[in-house]
């Protein structure tokens, strides 16, 4: 026994989280080239990153040294800047400082020579191809754009949907939990919210449905207490309705009371329950308190409902009441749900017991071995049993199967020939069915023409044949079953031809034992086993 | 090689984060799938007469087959356990499979049986059997003992299969308790569809420890006092309800618990039988009466149930659930291993497409993922500045995803059967999903690349399982 561990999302959201914590630091990169003079303090404040971001990117010792010539990762996150870009020192316009970009000359460059900072000529500068122009602000028109641009400029790019990790000072000086988690959330972008909706949307959900659960408990208690306490009653009632002559008057109070769905399902069930084990006057005047207690427009109601399970229990109701609605059954007798077309079909037996399986005139109709199971059932209560020989070459094959099943169980002798007739059939099963009615109803006539039949069956109908002719208990089948029992190779079929024999009593068991004096090991076997009578 | 890294590093996060998303997203729309055949079958079945199958001259003959092995301590009780089911036309076959205690001599004292003079027809492959015995009292006429030499549970099963001669066999662990009308719900989905031949059914497993049982059946249903064994009640209520009635109505499932299924002999003998030489012979057969149904064009169906009919009894100590935790990982991974052919392969439709796909990603390589994930969390903990806020919140989806999905399963189990009557089981429940992705799933993810470890290994021993019994007397299974 196996299945899966279905709570798998609990440690893979974790590894997820490597993404976010991995997405910070894979963004875009320069290569920084120190020069004679820089220092790490100098190269932070160039690019304006910590100190330690430059160690950690560069997997550099706490109290690391920068040396000339010595080559540094650079990270800005999220901003598209090509390696190599280089500008042309020429202002096309003095007021706002752009300038074309041209290969060449590296990045930082453009930065040092205007005294400029590199992260905030980032800010401003966004995805830069080698053909855009690359704005650069002086420093006092920096911190003037500073206050006028939104939050989410001034503050380094994250991958897509994370909000900063580095914390910025208003965060930092001492702010509040609830602080801290508006800054995160107006921070983060639309998916980090979508996440934390996904999280509040499962906390709800949780203690929504634990609440829920717990309150249908205590409510089902109260509901099972109220079902009890009217069954009792209705109990009570429904006795003194069937043993009481006259019955009692329906009390308005209780037609009042019956209004209640709980109470209306209880009386039903225990008025269905009691009609279905009674028949005659005592079901009749059960029939006449479901009128009486209006429980028709109900039944009515359900059958008119567009959930069919419902339909399919006023199907019930109807046809247990003797209330011929057939209009209503009629297009549900064939429909596509078998659930519901079965009880149409039951419900149609029951109310039209002169011709209760007129349907099957319908070659359309097609039954499961559940829905003939429920019909035999139906057609047993109804009493009235039709002759199948009118279905047994219906067009349907699922109708011929039954119809041949009911001439065996109903032994209507009358049909065999038609039986005999769909041993010629094309398809198997039926010829299987066919061979199964004729060996139950033990029709001597044809055990000639089933061991003609053997020859050029399948393996499942042969079997079929040699079991229909056991039944059969003809003492012509000795020679037949013989020479099965010595020539058929497959094991189940020999035991079968040795039972055959066996169960023609002294006869076979005279040829088993002959047999027996020459058979082989294995043959020796299927006799003994055939034999034992305890198997 | 730093571009090399960063090459890698953003393969694993995207295809994690794919991952992620597919397996959540797989996972709600397998609930609601579940919670619609579950309504569904609820609705179909409030009209259904289950005693009206009884006498029906249309009820097929069943076979029940219950290998045995060392049961000596319960087996009379499971036997009479299993002989009184409602239905009609059955049989009861026990196959002691070479135990080494006394469990033949006392079903043959008790059942009073000789041997008879059975051929054994070996159409599928199965050790020798010693003798077959049958009891001389009527009362048990429906029981046949099997006496074989020992060749684990698949070869048993073959065993059995090679005896029995009835349309249908249901294969269970002896000693489960069946409810009474189990072979009823069983076989009716055999009945219910004309197009398509039904070629297994699967029901839902309860855990019995902590319940009440007397005379082989189940009097009183307690939540297990165990706090593993209530572990696995969610997990299996879980699972059963919420996972595999929706691979039910795909026409996808690839598995029906070893612990109870019914099979159609003739497809179980055509497709070969049972394998004896995988720890995980009911997923295996079940893939392969698929691959024969679809490789020789035959319509079928696989349909489960989720009626509670089969309760069992589970490890209550981790060692013992570490083994057979262990033991499944190895026949998940033997039977997806073997039947490689069908992934993404079109030509066996849901099978190849959905189920196998789904099995090879989500069931084997899930726990692979998620125990090297938490390795790389270390990794970039102690080499990165994690986004501890981020980190937070989806260690936040991750828990209340799971409590939710739990809690949903609770209330799949309470508006359809309701077996825990005590109102305050479902509190515990609710309670236990709180604790359960915290302990119980960590475990269940080290078990599972124990036993990917032990595949590799080549080992391909069941595991010793000790069961208390429910008689409250310790037994060893193995």
């Amino acid at each position: 026994m196996r299945f899966s561990v279905y709570i798998r999302l609990f440690i893979i959201m974790l590894v997820v989280q490597t993404y976010c914590t991995y997405g910070q630091e894979t963004s875009d990169y320069i290569l920084h080239i120190v020069k004679a003079g820089e220092n790490a303090r100098r190269i932070s404040v160039l690019y304006n990153v910590p100190v330690d971001s430059i160690r950690r990117w560069n997997y550099l010792d706490r109290n690391y040294r920068v040396v000339e010539g010595m080559e540094l990762i650079i990270k800005y996150s999220g901003v598209k800047i090509q390696k190599g870009i280089t500008v042309l020192h020429e202002p096309d316009n003095e007021a706002d400082k752009t300038y074309k970009v041209k290969p060449e000359s590296e990045f930082p460059i453009i930065t040092t020579k205007d005294k400029t900072n590199v992260s905030d000529t980032i800010i401003f500068n966004d995805k830069l191809t080698s053909d855009d122009r690359l704005a650069i602000l002086p420093d006092p028109l920096v911190n003037m754009q500073k206050s006028l641009l939104p939050d989410s400029l001034m503050t380094p790019r994250q991958p897509e949907f994370l909000p900063s990790n580095s914390e910025p000072e208003e965060k930092s000086s001492g702010s509040t939990f609830f602080g801290i988690v508006h800054y995160y959330y107006h921070k983060s972008n639309y998916l980090f919210k979508f996440v934390l909706f996904l999280n509040l949307v499962f906390l709800v959900s949780s203690i929504t449905l634990s609440v829920g659960m717990l309150t249908r408990r205590l409510r089902k208690g109260f509901v099972e207490h109220k079902r009890k306490e009217c069954m009792d009653r209705y109990r009570d009632f429904i006795t003194d309705w069937l043993y009481e002559d006259p019955p009692p008057s329906v009390p308005a109070s209780l037609i009042k009371e019956l209004k209640d769905k709980v109470s209306r399902d209880v009386f039903t069930s225990e008025l269905l329950s009691l009609h279905n084990n009674l028949i005659g006057e005592s079901a009749e005047k059960l029939a006449d308190l479901f009128h009486l207690a209006g429980f028709k427009k109900y039944s009515i109601q359900k059958v008119n409902n567009t959930f069919w399970h419902l339909k399919a229990k006023g199907f019930k109701e109807l046809a247990q009441m003797n209330i011929k609605e057939n209009h209503m059954l009629f297009k549900y007798l064939n429909s596509g749900n078998v659930t519901l077309s079965i009880e149409a079909q039951l419900a149609w037996i029951q109310l039209n017991p002169d011709d209760p399986l007129s349907f099957y005139d319908d070659p359309s109709v097609d039954l499961t071995k559940w829905g003939q199971l429920n019909l035999l059932i139906a057609l047993r209560k109804c009493g009235r049993i039709p002759n199948f020989g009118r279905w047994l070459n219906s067009a349907s094959k699922s109708v011929s199967l039954f119809a041949l099943r009911m001439v065996e169980i109903y032994k209507q002798f009358d049909n065999v020939d038609l039986v005999a007739h769909r041993l010629d059939d094309n398809d198997p099963e039926i010829r299987c069915e066919a061979i199964c009615t004729l060996g139950k109803m033990a029709v001597l006539s044809q055990v000639s023409v089933l061991r003609q039949l053997f020859q050029n069956e399948e393996l499942e109908n042969r079997t079929e044949i040699v079991r229909s002719l056991i039944m059969m208990s003809e003492s012509s089948n000795v020679p037949f079953f013989e020479e099965v029992l010595l020539n058929e190779t497959d094991i189940n079929l020999r035991i079968l031809a040795a039972k055959g024999l066996h169960s023609l009593g002294d006869t076979g068991n005279y040829r088993l034992d002959s047999i027996f004096l020459e058979a082989d090991p294995v043959l020796k076997k299927i006799i003994t086993h055939a034999k034992d009578d305890r198997i | 090689m730093y571009e090399i890294i960063k090459i890698l590093n953003y393969l694993i996060r995207n295809g994690i984060f794919v991952y992620s998303i597919t397996i959540f997203i797989s996972y709600i729309i397998m609930s609601i799938i579940s919670g619609i055949e579950i309504s569904r079958y609820m609705r179909k079945n409030s009209f259904v007469d289950y005693a009206a199958i009884i006498p029906s001259p249309y009820a097929p003959s069943i076979t029940i087959i219950a290998p045995a092995y060392n049961e000596g301590k319960t087996i009379i009780e499971n036997i009479r356990s299993l002989l009184s089911i409602h239905y009609i036309d059955f049989e009861v076959v026990i196959i002691n499979d070479g135990s080494k205690d006394d469990s033949l001599e006392k079903i043959i004292a008790h059942y009073q049986l000789e041997k008879v003079n059975f051929l054994v027809n070996y159409i599928l492959p199965s050790k020798p059997v010693r003798g077959i015995y049958k009891s001389t009292n009527k009362a048990y006429s429906k029981l046949l003992v099997i006496d074989k030499e020992n060749g684990g549970k698949a070869d048993s099963l073959n065993a059995g299969i090679n005896i029995c001669n009835k349309k249908y066999f249901a294969a269970i662990d002896v000693d489960c308790i069946l409810e009474e009308d189990a072979i009823l719900k069983m076989i009716k989905p055999f009945l219910e569809f004309s197009n398509d031949r039904v070629i297994a059914t699967g029901g839902v497993i309860r855990i019995a420890n902590s319940c009440k049982i007397k005379d082989g059946k189940i009097v009183e249903i307690n939540l297990p006092t165990n706090l593993i064994a209530r572990f696995q009640v969610l997990e299996y209520t879980r699972a059963f309800l919420m996972g595999r009635m929706a691979w039910g109505r795909l026409n996808g499932l690839l598995i029906i618990s070893g612990a109870f299924g019914v099979f159609d002999r003739e497809i179980v003998i055509k497709s070969g039988g049972y394998d004896c030489n995988t720890v995980g012979e009911d997923m295996e057969l079940v893939v392969r009466m698929r691959r024969y149904m679809i490789e020789n064009e035959l319509k079928y169906k696989i349909v489960y149930i989720p009626d509670p009919l089969c309760w069992t009894e589970v490890p209550e100590k981790l060692s013992v659930l570490s083994r057979q935790r262990n033991r499944w990982t190895r026949g998940n991974m033997e039977t997806l291993f073997k039947h490689m052919t069908l992934f993404f392969n079109p030509k066996y439709g849901t099978l190849g497409m959905l189920s196998h796909p789904f099995w090879f990603f989500f069931e084997w390589m899930a726990p692979i993922i998620e125990f090297f994930g938490i390795f790389y969390v270390l990794f970039v903990c102690i080499m990165g500045d994690p986004n501890w806020p981020l980190f937070l919140l989806l260690l936040g989806f991750a828990y209340l995803f799971a409590i939710c999905y739990s809690a949903w399963a609770v209330v799949f189990e309470e508006f359809t059967f309701a077996r825990y009557r005590h109102k305050r089981d479902v509190t515990r429940l609710i309670l236990i999903s709180l604790i359960e992705p915290l302990f119980f799933h960590p475990l269940n993810v080290w078990f599972a690349i124990r036993g990917n470890f032990y595949y590799l290994l080549g080992n391909t021993s069941w595991g010793k399982m000790e069961r208390k019994g429910f008689s409250g007397k310790t037994k060893n299974k193995k």
